[in-house]
């Protein structure tokens, strides 16, 4: 174990970082009222990566596909226009929730349909769903780790302001101000640690990082937004590490099934005891 | 001052509410829109802001800053914001936030999402009355509101156009009548139709 340990130290301060960071993103994109929204984009992501991989078969045939950085440029790409498609037809319907389910059905259907054409690529797009932190290469890990640590750091710095931003869209209807500093600096930086995420640790660890533990702890009794932003990603970036170092030790334990899982259970056993602790007082 | 001429708009893909619409706003005074439901006040202000663009006119805005209370729609929001929190963002010093008399201190922790409409109302009035800005534009601000709040709510807005003559005010309201309460500050009616 202490070998393995050694081995993936980078891989699971990647998973830490990127585990919290992205809960602290689900946090504030449901607040905009942009969960929804998330899920069409980053199925748009996977679209673009099954589109990079054939461009990557095409002209490397005999190359690591997924080590290849055309993979990541399309996912890039095609997931900034789902974002930016979404956005627009979504700013001319009184109806957006459909609108993105409908995007999501729509990039999904055409990921399903690429690979039907071209088989060399279905393994590859597999992985993409369900994604294996096991998976990432040292480098790819201190990317991660770098990457979030940079988001993380922007977080801390302005989260007051972001949250601000949340509420006036979600209580006043304000629209978004991609103009603004801080709203585009969010969006981008977001939507590129979506889209790396979707396509190297894959959509399920993807999601449910973003959405799994503000849900859980939005039934908590307790108030303020920088608790629960506190919370969620302690609460991620605990069970991210310590999922993976358990899928490490227990090799029937699928590593992002298992965090999926554990996203949701340890915030509910931190509630329980938190209202057990407050019955006995 | 803010001028808009010629101004058409509506709802996107439906036919324009209003055509070549004129609306002047001069510093010292106050502008009452009035109208019926669904005749167009709060989008002829989220027009003049750019929050919602206009079919065809020119809107120009001369004065320093804005401030805006869009009409509240009630709604929870998913992270529990208290309502301290929703001033915090304007005014970091705790201390001003009670000297507007529409909240009292316990009432900071209180989450916004089990608040009243009132509280959350006297909230986002509190948050408004606290920023910064020449230009004053109110959607509704009686709303939820009791009778203390909102001659609070007229006394702040008449003292703040008293003490400030370059600011402006635009009250968007159809159940209010402001010659009544603001003193001194001339008012005239911008009536949209139906009231």
């Amino acid at each position: 174990m202490k070998e393995l340990l050694l081995l993936y130290w980078p891989t699971i301060l990647a998973a830490i970082f990127t585990g919290a960071t992205l809960s602290v993103v689900g946090a504030l994109l449901v607040t905009r009222q942009a969960a929804v929204q998330t899920l069409a984009v980053s199925q748009s992501a996977g679209l673009g990566v099954s589109l990079g991989l054939l461009v990557s078969q095409i002209f490397f045939p005999d190359g690591h596909l997924e080590h290849t950085a055309i993979p990541l440029v399309f996912g890039l790409a095609v997931s900034a226009a789902g974002f930016a498609s979404t956005e627009w037809i979504a700013r001319h319907s009184h109806t957006q929730t459909v609108v993105y389910l409908a995007a999501f059905a729509l990039f999904w259907g055409a990921s399903q349909l690429l690979t039907g054409f071209f088989p060399v690529i279905e393994s590859h797009a597999t992985a993409l769903y369900f994604g294996d932190i096991v998976t990432l290469t040292k480098g790819e890990s201190l990317f991660f780790f770098a990457l979030s640590g940079c988001l993380s750091v922007y977080l801390l710095l302005f989260w007051r302001g972001l949250s601000a931003r949340a509420f006036l869209s979600a209580i006043l209807d304000e629209p978004l101000r991609l103009r603004s500093p801080l709203d585009l600096g969010f969006y981008v930086t977001s939507l590129a640690l979506v889209c790396l995420s979707v396509q190297m640790l894959g959509l399920l660890f993807t999601l449910s990082c973003l959405f799994v533990p503000t849900a859980v702890y939005s039934f908590s009794a307790s108030v303020g937004v920088g608790p629960h932003l506190g919370r969620v990603a302690l609460s991620a970036g605990v069970v991210s590490g310590s999922g993976f170092i358990l899928s490490l030790a227990d090799s029937r334990f699928l590593t992002t099934p298992l965090i999926t899982v554990l996203l949701a259970i340890f915030p509910l056993v931190h509630l329980g005891l938190e209202r057990l602790l407050f019955r006995c007082k | 001052m803010l001028r808009a001429e010629g101004l058409t708009y509506g709802p996107p893909g439906l036919p324009p509410l209003h055509r070549g619409l004129t609306v002047l706003l001069n510093p010292g005074e106050l502008l009452h829109v009035v109208g019926a439901n669904g005749t167009g006040k709060s989008m002829l202000a989220r027009t003049l802001l750019g929050i919602s663009a206009a079919t065809e006119g020119r809107v120009t805005i001369d004065f320093p800053g804005t401030r805006y209370l869009p009409q509240m729609q009630n709604r929870a929001a998913h992270l529990p914001y208290t309502l301290g929190d929703v001033l915090r963002f304007e005014a970091p010093n705790a201390a001003s936030w009670c000297g507007l008399g529409l909240l009292r201190s316990e009432q900071f922790s209180l989450a916004w999402n089990k608040a009243s409409g009132g509280e959350r109302q006297r909230t986002l009035l509190t948050r408004f009355f606290l920023q910064q800005g020449d230009l004053l534009i109110l959607d509704e601000p009686f709303n939820h509101l009791d009778v203390e709040s909102r001659d609070i709510v007229r006394r702040l807005l008449s003292e703040t156009l008293r003490m400030n003559p370059h600011s402006g005010a635009l009250l968007i309201s159809h159940d209010d009548e402001p010659r009544n309460w603001m003193g001194p500050v001339p008012v005239r009616t911008l009536s949209l139709g139906g009231a």
